[in-house]
């Protein structure tokens, strides 16, 4: 069967992160993100996709920095009201009723509860027509004790964590086996 | 800020450890015609009702050396009953080598450009390079899906996949390769957009 090209989403498996942000006046915004993937497995750099108009991009651009928090299975409707249209001055962890986790190294806060979180600094903006392209630099990275081994290898069975299939009207929630 | 305390904090370059990635096969030809096909894990789709896709590559990979010379790749999803040939692809043969022969693969002519897909994935998304983004020591590669096809017998007539089936492969980064699970929660399109109600509530914390 052909697709239209644009419904390449509804034929791989894409993971879901929860991209904290605040803006210059201090409003602290959380956002899901699937178009997101890390430049190069041995580098230390991710690269996201943005619309042209998103809190999260302008964001970025006012204070150069973003975490990347990883959910787990368990947050799907705190993902679920942060992909809500909020208008910029609504901040999204009360909406979702999440708890920031302080950073270490940036002042945007990450999510409590989370599998990971990528604290990150802006690298670069490649801006197109219709995208742009955010290049951020992972400054800090964590994970939580709680999904992890002694490794700091993720243990699946506990983490679950999320990933997403689009479909024709909705999307479904799915989880590595 | 806060002091460090309880979790474990790990080298920022183990970052693809702790997300689940996609696993594609890119098949391209060289411009003598060696057939090339490659595990790719960094790769994502440019935003949902657009057409182009974003990998990302090391400078010297015969898969980029293809795509700068022919300008066309296909991106074929494999079903994890494909990790043999996946693993195979992954070794580091020299570019006079073809993969197809290697991994046994057999080749599935494309529709709109050069390169075959390979047969028995699930899907192949036909890729025209859009634009290269060339930094020091990595390489951003935009390609314009210009023809994307499914087999049946994984997807319904909506195009929608049915996961049980396909088994679509995705990996943890240094740990398996593996395939995902329906959590049984979906959500609408239509979900994404506040209701009336809500708008006008936080239209009136502006005043």
């Amino acid at each position: 069967m052909i697709l239209t090209p644009s419904k390449r989403e509804q034929v791989l498996p894409l993971p879901v992160v929860l991209i904290s942000s605040i803006s210059k006046d201090g409003i602290r915004n959380v956002a899901p993100w699937s178009n997101v993937t890390p430049i190069l497995r041995l580098l230390d750099e991710v690269v996201i996709a943005s619309w042209l108009k998103r809190d999260t991009l302008e964001n970025i651009r006012q204070t150069g920095e973003f975490v990347i928090n990883v959910p787990s299975t368990e947050m799907i409707e705190a993902v679920k009201i942060c992909s809500r249209n909020y208008p910029s001055h609504v901040d999204e962890f009360e909406e979702a009723n999440l708890s920031p986790y302080p950073s270490a190294k940036i002042e945007t806060p990450g999510i409590e509860g989370c599998i990971a979180w990528m604290e990150c600094t802006f690298s670069e903006e490649i801006l197109r027509d219709k995208f742009s392209l955010v290049i951020g630099k992972v400054v800090h990275l964590e994970v939580n004790d709680s999904f992890v081994d002694l490794g700091g290898a993720m243990d699946l069975e506990k983490a679950k964590p999320l990933s997403v299939i689009l479909g024709n009207q909705s999307m479904r929630y799915i989880y590595p086996a | 800020m806060r002091s460090l305390g309880d979790d474990m904090i790990l080298d920022p370059c183990r970052r693809s450890q702790v997300l689940p990635l996609p696993v594609v096969l890119i098949s391209t030809i060289s411009k003598e015609g060696v057939r090339n096909a490659a595990p790719w894990g960094c790769v994502t789709p440019i935003l949902r009702p657009l057409d182009e896709i974003l990998i990302v590559s090391w400078i010297k990979r015969d898969t980029l050396d293809n795509i700068r010379q022919t300008g066309e790749f296909v991106v074929n999803v494999p079903s994890i009953d494909m990790v043999e040939e996946v693993t195979t692809c992954a070794k580091p043969f020299p570019p006079q080598v073809d993969e197809f022969d290697e991994a046994k693969l057999i080749p599935r002519p494309s529709t709109k450009v050069k390169p075959p897909g390979i047969e028995g994935c699930l899907s192949w998304m036909e890729c025209t390079l859009s634009e290269e983004i060339l930094r020091e020591k990595f390489s951003l590669i935009i390609g314009k899906v210009v023809h994307l096809e499914v087999d049946d017998r994984f997807f319904n007539e909506m195009g929608e996949m049915d996961l049980e089936k396909a088994k679509p492969m995705c990996m943890i980064v240094e740990q398996r390769y593996t395939y995902p699970m329906d959590s049984k929660l979906s959500q609408k399109y239509s979900e994404m957009f506040l209701k009336k109600d809500d708008l006008a509530r936080f239209e009136s914390q502006t005043k």
